[in-house]
């Protein structure tokens, strides 16, 4: 009798549930334009808007600041703050000719003296950009500024394009607090952990952006995609495994980026010394050449978008891919298993036992690859690529691994690495021998005379053009390079697409390619956002 | 002279508390494999060797354990709680902040909970074996059965996302400038966190409330009281209240603790800005100050919360008075 009662109740429940269900999602496509836009993108603004604390790193610069250089979306390199520049002869005084319409968004004007503050903060900071070739800044009159270096540069462009210049009178221990800037946009409050809200900014010498205000919404990726089903917010950034929910008036935002995975393999043998912190360094296996072209040429790249991507990325053959300093005739024709038999048959690797994994001198064609257990990107990835060696007859084994034990073993097993960035001073950390063992510099001890005598001539160049030309020639030269034509040092597999879910009203503009790892990518040119009537 | 004893006692036990937990969380902190410095900058490859010891410098951590634990200590008994690594601000600031919404959604969920816990409990027990009974009873055990983070998921997706009557999360309206956020826009964003809260206390309190409530409508002064003709409204008033209420209000003191567990996992799903989202954050990225302040914070909470309960407890009961 009872149990009835509540049948009818639950019944009553669940079709109220249905009725309002149904009212809701009506009137989601059916838009007006809007001048504001809500927006998530993780937890948390990534440096609290201060860089100090890293704000500016990684493409965020353009929106509540101006630099002195910027980049466009096709990489190129122009003035923002300073109009134009020389660098002299020697690579060593950079002169900056200024503009005079830059103002904060206070009102007060952009000044030489700020720019020096802010370079000489940072480089005292000194935990985020590296500014140590940076002797001292001269201001020989208000529109121009000197900058004196200690030895050529040519990556110094990096700093110039990143650095956010900052109020040398208001910059303090709160500024994250109220981050005076002179970009399109200023922070007009901040809810900690909740939401920061954008307003244009006035005082903008460009044009006034599109949107009058933006929400930043601060919340993790099943909340953002929660709030993108309730309709609270327009555009999201989330994750490839939710690339294909489909919501009503929403599409999907998918951009390539030079974000790629790989495999590091130590080019030394086994007793080759111990690192700077003390760590072995060099591994017999992957030190061997034939070994390392046999995975370049035997993986399947595409096996592995399709698998650990959810089809939402791009065949990655270098660190530098797609960048003005990538040297274009350094890809492979990939997941070739015959010819990655034939490269380690060649090199002596039979599989004389028949146990389905070669040999070489006594030695078993085996070795480890450690990732880190908490990134599922990267695990995903090794599964496949262990999986996949099999086949060339190599037994990778796989070791799920955090960051500060990795560290200790990174010179002598392979790692599952990252990297990207639209500046090539990584491509120089990363294949310098001086630089190795230095942090997550040149892990594998990858050591090429002829590598490195081009990389310093790039680095020596007075202007990027011959710097990318050095660039191109350190990884190919036509007999030998830091590529995956070349050395191998490392196996490049995957660039990830950083996936946004969005209104599709929202034209985002021109993206350049974005870069290794940070949401806030796409945001790098939200002053050049609009809403477009018509669904794109 | 015997209370002065009492708190005394209470007051060491607490220091000796607070001391134990400190070095317990540090060493565990220590020895956690998260190296902060790595967990600040995510795993990058650009930092070069020379900024890494610059932080680790900055930051204190090349100095050997119980140097930088003293350290601490010293700090904190001069009342600086540190300066947070991820935020880069001081640890009471955090603190202050976080902590007033947190209690904003600790206060009401634990008046809530135990005011209808209480209510249910003695519904359940005067209709004892009834079917209000039997519901409530069930009432309680699904309740204590249900992970706090699924029901705040299930309440999200139902009551936010198919009905779309309430917020996703966040305490304020989107966008919407704080002098222009009124009382009732924040009531508005704390009804799903804080009906999750509540709903996890209200099975605890039922079933003991249940339970005292029976042994007492079961006594002889309250059969004597029924031949005398008293209502049940009247035996529950008259009897009932005051001493089931009693093992009740010190539970729901001993509560302390439970409500900000369960407030980590609420604020984690409706993405609340309390304390609990904050201290998830500060273990994760190994961010030694702040975990040690929140820890702190959160033990003094919890562990004043029990002396409340027995201080109230024997202002309330003229037994353990004299005793």
């Amino acid at each position: 009798m009872h149990q009835k009662k509540y049948t009818v109740i639950l019944i009553c429940l669940v079709f109220t549930m249905l009725l309002f269900n149904g009212c809701g999602k009506k009137n989601a496509s059916q838009q007006k334009a809007k001048d504001s836009l809500v927006i998530c993108m993780g937890t948390r603004p990534p440096g609290d808007f201060d860089p100090k604390k890293r704000w500016g790193l990684y493409s965020q610069t353009q929106i509540l600041h101006s630099a002195l250089l910027k980049k466009t979306a096709t990489l190129d390199i122009v003035g923002d703050y300073a109009k134009s520049y020389e660098v002299s002869q020697d690579g060593k005084t950079w002169t900056f000719h200024l503009n005079n319409n830059f103002k904060f968004s206070n009102g007060e004007p952009v000044t030489a003296e700020d720019v020096k503050f802010t370079y000489e903060t940072m480089k005292k900071d000194g935990t985020n950009w590296d500014l140590s070739f940076l002797q001292s800044i001269d201001i020989p009159d208000p529109l121009t500024l000197v900058f004196h270096l200690s030895e050529p540069r040519s990556t110094f462009f990096a700093q110039l394009m990143e650095i956010p210049i900052l109020p040398r009178k208001h910059y303090g221990e709160n500024y994250s607090e109220n981050p005076i800037g002179s970009g399109p946009y200023k922070l007009t409050q901040w809810d900690k952990g909740q939401q920061a809200i954008l307003e244009t900014n006035e005082h903008f010498h460009g044009k006034q952006p599109y949107f009058k205000k933006v929400t930043l919404l601060f919340l993790n990726e099943n909340a953002a995609l929660a709030a993108a089903k309730n309709g609270t917010v327009d555009f999201i950034y989330t994750l490839p495994e939710f690339a294909d929910e489909k919501i009503p008036g929403f599409k999907l935002f998918s951009y390539e980026s030079n974000d790629v995975r790989g495999v590091s393999l130590p080019c030394q043998k086994a007793g080759f010394g111990t690192s700077p912190a003390g760590y072995p360094i060099g591994n017999d296996i992957t030190s061997d050449p034939a070994i390392r072209k046999a995975l370049n040429i035997g993986l399947s790249r595409q096996a592995m978008i399709d698998t650990v991507l959810n089809g939402h990325g791009k065949k990655a053959y270098s660190i530098v891919d797609k960048m003005p300093w990538w040297n274009e005739k350094t890809t492979v024709e990939d997941g070739n298993i015959d010819k990655a038999k034939s490269i380690l048959a060649a090199a002596g690797w039979i599989d004389t036992d028949k146990d389905g994994i070669r040999e070489k001198d006594g030695k078993k064609a085996s070795f480890k690859l450690y990732h880190p257990s908490a990134d599922v990107v990267r695990t995903n990835t090794a599964i496949v690529v262990a999986e996949q060696a099999k086949k060339l007859g190599m037994d990778i084994e796989l070791v799920g691994s955090n960051w500060d034990e990795m560290q200790k073993v990174m010179h002598q097993h392979a790692i599952l690495f990252a990297g990207g960035r639209h500046h090539p001073n990584q491509f120089w950390e990363m294949h310098d021998p001086a630089k190795a063992g230095t942090s997550y510099c040149n892990i594998v001890y990858y050591d090429n005379p002829t590598v490195t005598k081009y990389m310093h001539k790039a680095i020596n160049s007075t202007n990027p053009q011959e710097a990318n030309k050095y660039w191109k020639l350190a990884q190919w030269d036509g007999k030998t390079g830091a590529s995956a034509i070349g050395d191998v040092p490392y196996v490049w597999l995957i660039r990830l697409n950083h996936i946004h879910l969005g209104n599709e009203h929202i034209n985002v503009g021109k993206q350049a390619i974005h870069t290794h790892g940070h949401e806030w990518s796409v945001l790098a040119n939200l002053g050049e956002w609009t809403w477009q009537d018509d669904a794109v | 002279m015997n209370k002065i004893h009492f708190m005394f006692c209470k007051l060491c036990r607490g220091i000796t508390l607070l001391l134990g937990l400190s070095i317990l969380t540090f060493t565990l902190m220590y020895n956690s494999p998260i190296d902060p410095i790595t967990a600040y900058i995510g795993g990058d490859v650009s930092i070069t060797l020379e900024q890494r010891e610059a932080l680790y410098e900055q930051w204190g951590l090349n100095q050997p354990p119980h140097v930088q634990y003293l350290h601490w200590l010293e700090n904190i008994v001069q009342g600086d709680m540190g300066y947070s690594k991820i935020h880069r601000k001081p640890v009471s600031a955090i603190i202050g902040e976080r902590f007033m919404a947190s209690i904003l959604l600790m206060g009401p969920a634990w008046v809530l909970s135990g005011c209808i816990g209480f209510f249910l409990g003695t519904l359940a027990a005067v209709k004892q074996g009834g079917w209000v009974d039997k519901m409530i009873t069930w009432f309680a055990y699904l309740q204590a059965s249900v992970p706090t983070f699924w029901l705040g998921l299930m309440l999200l997706i139902v009551f936010s996302v198919w009905l779309r009557w309430l917020p996703i999360g966040i305490s304020v309206p989107i966008g919407v400038a704080a002098e222009e956020v009124t009382m009732a826009d924040r009531l508005y964003h704390l009804i799903l966190p804080l009906a999750t809260l509540s709903i996890i206390g209200i099975a605890n309190t039922t079933m003991h409330t249940r339970e005292k409530m029976q042994e007492v409508l079961s006594s002889e002064y309250v059969l004597f009281a029924k031949t005398r003709g008293e209502s049940t409204w009247q035996i529950v008033k008259n009897h009932g209240l005051r001493n089931s209420l009693l093992p009740v209000i010190t539970l729901q003191f001993a509560y302390f603790g439970e409500l900000f567990g369960g407030s980590v996992l609420a604020e984690q799903v409706f993405s609340y800005p309390g304390l609990g989202s904050t201290l998830t954050e500060a273990g994760l990225k190994s961010d030694m100050p702040l975990l040690m302040g929140i820890v702190l914070i959160s033990a003094v909470f919890v562990f004043s919360g029990n002396m409340f309960g027995d201080i109230i407890n024997i202002l309330v009961n003229p037994r353990l008075q004299e005793e």
